[in-house]
């Protein structure tokens, strides 16, 4: 079983330097095919393994080589494929694979094919590490290493020059559509990249904490001793950790990145932004969960957040114009979600969810990068309309999508997040369970308000190739469709495998017990679905109805200028934080730096050497000054001795 | 081989002084050729180093003033033996990459012999002769900035050379010092750190003469405030001079730290302990703020060293394995990533002659090769996990974080500092459009920078990922330190700190 | 009825007498060759100089009698000859450097050495004296040939020197004289040993009469010395005399005034009397320090040396001041050094020296100096070492001689002292450096007003290249040669 262990990792650490070889060179196909295939081969290892681990409940548990060792410190390179990671494995494969596929196709034309591909299975790797480490620091590896080739992919058409910044809601350039947000990948590459810094410290800090509490990073010494720790320090340590999950599942107030993380690749925002590497966070509670069910206060702050951002993060998308950070702003409010469930100590519901919303989100983004590739980078889904006969299976497929988004019966959403408003009513977070239950209804509006936009109604653009928002929409490659297959499908279907799901994850994850009776039950799971069904009704009638959601004079409104500005937080953040900083730093130089301590240390010798030229007074060559100055020295010195001799 | 380490001394000298009868076209290949032999030589003593005695290796002792106790006396342990073996590799690495033209010939006899006096720092177990190294060091480079400096090199060497040496001597009566004190108390004159390593000196004694040698080493180092030398070096240096400077001289002052002022006066280290940190502290985050201000390339690198010194410091005076290892592993590791940062600074330079950012901008579409191993050093350089930036950096702090949690979680602010300024720099150099038409046809490394940069590149992975080989020499060695440290400390309290810092489930 | 006077001579103990009858009768026999024959070659005088110089040396080192002598007017012990070795083989250097390759006025003239030799006797006359009428002869002797040796140097500048020194150099005396006068009446004795014993035993009283008499010694040696105030004539005289004739001045007067100051001091060190301490800590400090500051803002590197030699002088004399066995070591040690590193740096100046009158008047401005590496880069290195060996750079000697005498401060608890020669030598280096930077750093200024290395050939070659080997190689005999100084220092029991 190890080889299946060590194929599903470094499979894609292989693609990724064989494509590294042709980073420079023109498009090769075959590096797209070689990595797909190297990828796919991971997908299978891991289903293998997955099944290993179902059937015979034996978990495989492997350590590589020694990496750090010194004094107490020894961490070896280690990997566990349990119930969990084995879960999180199958799920990246799974997307990545079909990503990739899609990639082929989506890359078709640019330059940097052969890089793009090097980049992803990079990512794929070091994703891999991340959920498969059988310890802190090896989860730290992979965590800055997605963190590193999310920058690589973010800032892929780096050769993008900066925009103006804008304050304007609705003619953003191409690059923001809107306001204070990134103006190039490059700076949303940085972005991302720092805000993420500044999480990994927090983690880094947990981490630091458990060492030198505990002595080992090995997730099993930790889970076993944790409980032996001050109930203070525990608080501490899972603060800290979920601080560096909150980063990389852009948590408020870490959360501006992720919409502007779109300068990527669709394909990108996909895979990283959406399925796996924003779960990031997600999973490293679940997988500490021994340590996070200690401090159940812990918890409950992680759920309010939770709650929180899932709704901040619908009503932002409520508005949104561009395509791509609708389904940003969704991923967000879908990682509330899972937050909530995990913060309320339901790992295995969040577990879930993880994986459902992994496929319909991704296949969702995917479907967007066709609709983009189709209307030659159009992101304003307002210059859209109508596309559904010229790209029926796109149509179709994102339509399913998001009703599995919305959560509709009997699709994969449904369940998932079903169990967690169930969750949250059931361990009585009523005030969760509404902000939840409303959230429900809005992300059905906002999914079906985007394929409204983008299929339906009027087409926005012209046939016409004189006029300047000319367009010519086509389906895509069959062969890309056929990679969203699958995903599609999973999409629909992953809701059905819950028992068997439960049945295995529960082996290291703690079973629910909440009991919620089977009338409340149902009543919940109605009420639920009402919300969201009417969520989708309102939107496609409103629609037909006028075309449009907002009438002009709404948009003068606060509300909508709030929301269509996050909340103003890129605003604030451009204020508070960077501007100053850069203003503190030009001081710290010119003004710390030059004027006060090195002029200091420069005034010190041109003191002495201007004390060289006052003392020079006294060479004057003149023969009787000289015969002065001998007789000044005699005369002086008498006067002491005169005053020493009479004291004595 | 029991004089391998003479042997390394003394051969660059030597070869140096042959190098006067080389004729001046030639004279690349002999610099390069005995850089190579010498670091074949030092690659040896490795091989024949036994990793599992922490004590002294291939000592050499000859009595030179033998009434003032003053001998020739050199040996290494796992404390020194990489900070050697790292000196001969970037006097190579440099030296490949070396692209100046202007008088060539002295430049490499110049760089042979400071590649002696930087050898002999390292080996040195006496002080008077690890004082004459540490001294000599200065001439060479004040030569080497001076004479194929910038504009203002002569400032710069100048203030280079006054600084450090007033700093050095005012060490050189603490070293007197002791060496009295150590005759008061045994009735014999010697200057061998071996047989100081047996004083146990009062707690205030101690102080003044830890405050002696700081002078000597936080000059050095640089700590700020004692730093602004370093820009106008750096900024005025020809390249080799800056990957020299930034990789090698710079060590000697930390190293000073681990190898007299930690054993010699562990009270007044451990009371020392969190004002070095805050001094370090400061210089962290302080200099990264001034690097992210900066305009120039190559000072923003500048004063990216002066920061990273400042978490080698923090892990020294963690006082514990971790931390006095991981920092002896930053220094490694900043003496290869800020050297090769250097270098391709230096690239960049003999194409265009300006550093300014502003003039730069999209180089990645023009030198894709230049571009990605620029951001390999980068990510070192920021601490990337896997390469070799980070083991340093993390053990450090880990180190420090058993001290105090506090500092420790402000000097962290290093990794995000540290990704700002870089990641900056790497996006105003190297994304966005080429504004600048010149750049258009800049051609990407080739030939000899591939051939020096290469091998560093290679450097950063391996030893990222597979860090052991250093550590556990370096292991065995600190480990015995801080037992000496232990075992000398007069307070109790300080013995305590000691023990504490060192056993985990200590740390609050 | 008078007993007529019979005198042993055996207790003459005349072989203490008999170097400096050697140097007297070798410059009376110089004199007399000139008388026979007009046209000689300066050659012929000087290997005749060394000649003498080297049997004088040979009979100071090969002395083995008691130290007392001629009624007791000699006192011959072992720093007396460890100076006197120092003086004759320094002499015997600079006397060398007359073969230069330029012609210059005061060689044609016999006279020159034969005053030169004089000067020697008198030098050795007070190193190996503790009588202060004996000290004074000494002095009076070697000063006023020295006056002239410089006057013949025949410029404007060397006369107006020459007579600089002479009229300071006779108020000197007159302290000399005043100090001795009350010494001799408070004491009846102008021995210094007895003087000593005779003020214990009174234990100082008169105080304040000693310490005018002390006022007036320090202003004599203070002047011998130049040490701050009575440094002045110093630097015009240096810049007056040939650049070879400066480095001998920085040198050998000096150590024989050290001699004479460690003698007289010593009586009130001995007894650690805290005025005469306290006095001679200002007057160190102030000679390190002053003529070092004023060192920095010097344009012409003689001046600058001029300078620099001050201030070593005044750590030479921190040696007296600890008094310590270990400080009288450190100073020969010191001066040893000094007298290498000093004499081949101004030998190099009189190496660059030209006919040419260069521009206002002073002959080795910095700029003549500048990239003088890319004409000749062997003067330039070795003038480099020369400079880094002042600054106190190791491994150079010098470096081993600041060494061992802050050491010595150090142990005998004097750290404030250590730490200011310490900063004082930091100041320095940037003088130092400043021609090192114009050496190798800097472009040539072709101007023809400046020619480098014109006065060179073999003989000056040699001269440097053994001042050059000593500076380098310092580092392995400083062992064998401290442990010399070490025998003599203790026999003679300072």
């Amino acid at each position: 079983m190890e080889g299946f262990l060590y194929t599903a990792l470094f499979a894609p650490l292989v693609g990724s330097l064989i494509a590294a070889l042709f980073g420079n060179s023109p498009k090769k196909l075959f590096v797209g095919l070689i990595t797909s295939g190297l990828l796919a081969t991971a997908m299978i290892a891991s289903l293998i393994l997955l099944m290993h681990v179902f059937s015979t409940e034996h978990t495989i548990h492997v350590t590589m080589m020694d990496w750090i060792v010194i004094g107490n410190v020894n961490i070896p390179f280690g990997f566990v494929v349990d119930q969990v990671s084995v879960v999180m494995m199958v799920v990246v494969t799974i997307v990545s694979t079909m990503v990739h596929i899609h990639s082929i196709g989506y890359m078709d034309h640019d330059k940097g094919f052969n890089r793009f591909f090097s980049y992803l299975s990079a990512f794929v790797f070091s994703m891999m590490i991340l959920v498969m480490s059988d310890n802190f620091a090896g989860l730290f590896i992979g965590w800055e290493g997605v963190g590193l080739c999310s920058w690589l992919l973010i800032g892929f058409w780096y050769h993008k020059e900066d925009k103006e910044v804008v304050d304007d809601m609705y003619n953003s350039p191409y690059s923001t559509l809107s306001p204070h947000s990134s103006i190039s990948p490059g700076y949303a590459a940085n972005e991302a990249f720092i805000m993420n810094r500044v999480a990994d410290l927090g983690m880094l800090v947990g981490i630091f904490l458990i060492f030198w509490n505990i002595g080992s990073l090995q997730y099993d010494v930790v889970f076993a001793e944790i409980g032996n720790l001050g109930h203070g320090l525990i608080v501490a340590i899972a603060i800290f950790l979920f601080i560096g999950a909150m980063g990389k599942s852009a948590q408020f107030p870490f959360n501006a990145w992720l919409a502007n993380a779109m300068e990527g690749p669709t394909p990108v925002s996909a895979l990283i932004h959406a399925a796996t590497m924003v779960t990031a966070g997600v999973y490293l509670v679940i997988r500490a969960n021994e340590i996070f069910v200690v401090v159940p206060e812990v918890g409950y702050f992680i759920a309010s957040l939770g709650a929180f951002v899932a709704i901040g993060a619908a009503t932002m998308a409520l508005v949104a114009t561009n395509m791509k950070k609708i389904i940003a702003y969704s991923t967000l409010s879908q990682l509330g979600y899972m937050f909530v469930a995990a913060g309320l100590g339901a790992y295995w519901v969040a577990l879930f969810h993880l994986a459902t919303h992994a496929f319909f989100k991704s296949v969702l983004f995917l479907g967007a990068g066709n609709v983009m590739h189709a209307m030659n980078d159009e992101i304003n889904i307002k210059k859209m309309g109508g596309l559904k006969k010229y790209m029926p299976h796109t149509a179709l497929i994102m339509t399913v999508a998001s009703v599995a988004l919305a959560g509709i019966y009997p699709l994969a959403g449904f369940f998932s997040k079903d169990l967690i408003l169930e969750v949250a009513f059931g361990s009585h977070a009523y005030i969760l369970w509404l902000v939840l239950w409303i959230t429900a209804g809005l992300t059905a509006f906002y999914s079906f308000r985007l394929v409204m936009y983008v299929f339906h109604g009027k087409e926005n653009w012209s046939h016409d190739k004189e006029d300047d928002n000319y367009q010519h929409p086509h389906e895509t490659y069959p062969f890309v469709i056929a990679a969203m297959a699958p995903l599609a499908i999973l999409a629909v279907s992953a809701g059905w495998m819950e028992h068997s799901f439960v049945e295995m994850v529960t082996k290291v994850l703690p079973v629910l017990d909440i009991h919620v009776s089977t009338g409340t039950f149902w009543a919940l799971v109605a009420v639920t679905s009402a919300i969201a069904l009417s969520g989708i009704a309102f939107a496609v009638y409103k629609f037909n109805k006028d075309g449009q959601y907002y009438g002009e004079k709404m948009k003068d409104t606060f509300v909508y200028r709030l929301l269509a500005n996050q909340y103003y937080i890129p605003y604030l953040m451009e204020r508070v934080i960077i501007k100053p900083y850069l203003e503190m730093s030009k001081v710290s130089w010119k003004e710390v730096d030059l004027k006060i301590i090195d002029t200091f240390v420069d005034s010190v010798a041109k003191t002495i050497y201007n004390m060289g030229q006052g003392s020079r007074a006294m060479q004057t060559g003149n023969l009787s000054k000289a015969l002065k100055w001998m007789t000044l020295g005699v005369v002086i010195l008498l006067l002491a001795a005169a005053a020493a001799g009479n004291l004595k | 081989m029991e004089h391998i380490l003479s042997i390394l001394i003394f051969f660059p000298a030597v070869a140096a002084l042959m190098a006067f009868i080389v004729d001046k076209d030639s004279i690349r290949v002999y610099g390069i050729t005995v850089a190579a032999i010498e670091f074949v030589l030092s690659a040896y003593m490795w091989y024949m180093f036994d990793g599992n005695n922490a004590g002294m290796q291939f000592t050499e002792f000859m009595p030179i003033i033998a009434q003032y106790g003053i001998s020739y006396n050199v040996g290494i342990d796992g404390i020194s033996l990489f900070l050697i073996i790292m000196t001969t590799f970037m006097t190579m690495i440099s030296l490949i990459g070396l692209t100046e033209k202007r008088d060539l010939k002295n430049l490499i006899i110049t760089v042979l012999f400071l590649e002696m006096t930087m050898v002999g720092v390292f080996v040195a177990l006496d002080a008077m002769i690890f004082y004459v190294f540490w001294e000599l060091s200065l001439v060479p480079m004040l030569y080497i900035v001076g004479a194929w400096g910038g504009n203002l090199r002569i400032y710069a060497s100048i203030k280079f050379f006054l600084y450090t040496f007033l700093g050095s001597l005012v060490m050189l009566v603490g070293m007197l010092y002791l060496a009295y004190v150590y005759s008061q108390t045994t009735g014999a004159w010697s200057f061998n750190l071996m047989d100081w390593n047996m004083l146990i000196l009062p707690f205030d004694m101690q102080m003044w003469l830890f405050i002696a040698f700081f002078a000597g080493f936080a000059i050095k180092v640089p700590m700020v405030p004692f730093h602004t030398w370093l820009p106008y070096a750096h900024g005025q240096a020809p390249t080799i001079g800056s990957v020299i400077l930034a990789a090698v001289l710079l060590k000697m002052g930390t190293y000073g730290f681990i190898r007299f002022s930690l054993p010699l006066f562990p009270d007044a280290s451990v009371a020392m302990m969190i004002p070095m940190g805050v001094l370090a502290l400061i210089a962290i985050i302080y200099t990264a703020m001034v690097a992210y201000a900066q305009e120039d390339m190559k000072q923003v690198i500048a004063y990216s060293s002066v920061s990273h010194m400042g978490v080698i410091i923090l892990g020294i005076f963690a006082l514990n394995v971790e931390g006095i290892g991981g920092s002896l592993f930053l220094m490694i590791s900043h003496g290869i990533v800020s050297g090769a940062l250097f270098m391709l600074v230096g690239v960049i330079y003999d194409r265009r002659h300006t550093k300014m950012m502003s003039e730069f901008g999209g180089l990645a579409a023009v030198m894709p090769m230049y571009a990605v191993v620029f951001g390999i050093m980068l990510m070192a350089s920021v601490g990337l996990p896997l390469t070799i930036g980070f083991v340093g950096e993390f053990l450090s702090l880990l180190g420090f974080f058993a001290v105090s949690p506090i500092l420790t979680v402000a000097a962290g602010m290093t990794i995000i500092l540290g990704a700002v300024y870089m990641l900056v720099l790497y996006k105003k150099t190297f994304f966005g459009p080429i504004t600048n038409p010149i750049n258009k046809k800049l051609e990407d490394i080739k030939g000899r920078e591939v051939a020096a940069l290469v091998p560093l590149v290679m450097l950063v992975v391996y030893l990222g990922v597979y860090p052991k080989p250093i550590l556990d020499p370096v292991n065995n060695s600190v480990k015995q330190l801080v037992q000496v440290m232990h075992i000398k400390a007069i307070t109790p309290e300080a013995k305590e700190k000691i023990a504490s810092v060192n056993t985990i489930g200590e740390a609050k | 009825m008078i007993e007529p006077i019979s005198i042993d001579l055996a207790s003459l103990n005349i072989p203490s007498l008999a170097p400096m009858l050697v140097a007297i009768v070798g410059a009376l026999i110089i004199l007399c060759i000139d008388l026979f024959s007009k046209k000689l070659d300066k050659s012929l005088y000087v290997m005749l100089t060394i000649l003498f110089l080297m049997i004088d040396l040979g009979l100071v080192v090969g002395y083995t009698g008691g130290t007392r002598g001629f009624f007791d007017m000699m006192y011959v012990d072992g720093i007396s000859i460890l100076s006197q070795i120092i003086i004759l083989v320094a002499s015997a250097l600079f006397i060398l450097l007359a073969l230069s390759q330029k012609r210059f006025h005061e060689y044609r003239y016999p006279e020159y050495f034969a005053l030169f030799m004089f000067m020697i006797a008198g030098f050795q006359f007070m190193v190996s004296s503790d009588s202060l009428i004996l000290i004074f002869v000494g002095l009076e002797t070697s000063s006023m040939a020295l006056y002239t040796l410089i006057a013949m140097h025949n410029r404007a500048r060397s006369t107006e020197a020459a007579i600089k020194y002479f009229t300071m150099g006779a108020l000197a005396a007159a302290f000399f004289a005043f100090g001795s006068m009350i010494f001799y009446a408070l004491t009846g004795s102008v021995e210094l040993s007895i003087i000593s014993e005779v003020l214990v035993a009174s234990n100082f009283d008169n105080y304040p009469i000693i310490l005018i008499g002390v006022v007036f010694m320090i202003g004599a040696l203070g002047f011998k010395l130049s040490l701050v105030p009575f440094h002045i004539w110093a630097p015009d005289v240096y810049d007056g005399s040939s650049s070879a004739l400066a480095g001998f001045m920085s040198i050998v007067p000096k150590i024989a005034g050290f001699i004479v100051a460690l003698r007289f001091f010593e009586i009130f060190i001995a007894v650690e009397n805290a005025w005469v301490q306290a006095i001679l800590y200002i007057i160190v400090v102030i000679t390190m320090t002053i003529p070092n500051m004023i060192a920095l803002v010097q344009t012409d590197v003689k001046r600058m040396l001029a300078y620099s030699s001050i201030s070593h002088a005044g750590f030479a004399m921190g040696a007296i001041l600890i008094g310590t066995t270990q400080a009288t070591s450190a100073l020969f040690l010191y001066w040893i050094l000094f007298l290498f590193t000093n004499l081949g740096s101004f030998a190099m100046l009189w190496v660059h020296r030209s006919k040419k009158d260069v521009l206002n008047d002073s002959d080795h401005p910095f700029e003549k100096f500048s990239g003088l590496v890319k004409s000749s880069p062997i003067a330039a290195a070795i003038m480099g070492m020369f400079m880094l060996s002042l600054a106190g750079v190791p491994p150079f000697s010098l470096f081993w001689g600041k060494m061992y005498l802050i050491g010595s401060a150090v142990n005998a608890g004097y750290l404030i002292l250590a730490l200011i020669m310490a900063v004082n030598s930091a100041i320095a280096v940037y003088y130092y450096l400043k021609l090192i930077v114009y050496m190798f750093l800097k472009d040539p200024v072709d101007d023809d007003r400046m020619v480098v290395m014109g006065n060179v050939n073999t003989t000056l070659k040699t001269v440097i290249g053994i001042s050059v080997m000593i500076t380098v190689a310092s580092i392995i005999f400083i062992d064998p040669l401290l442990e010399m100084i070490n025998y003599y220092v203790q026999i003679s029991g300072y």
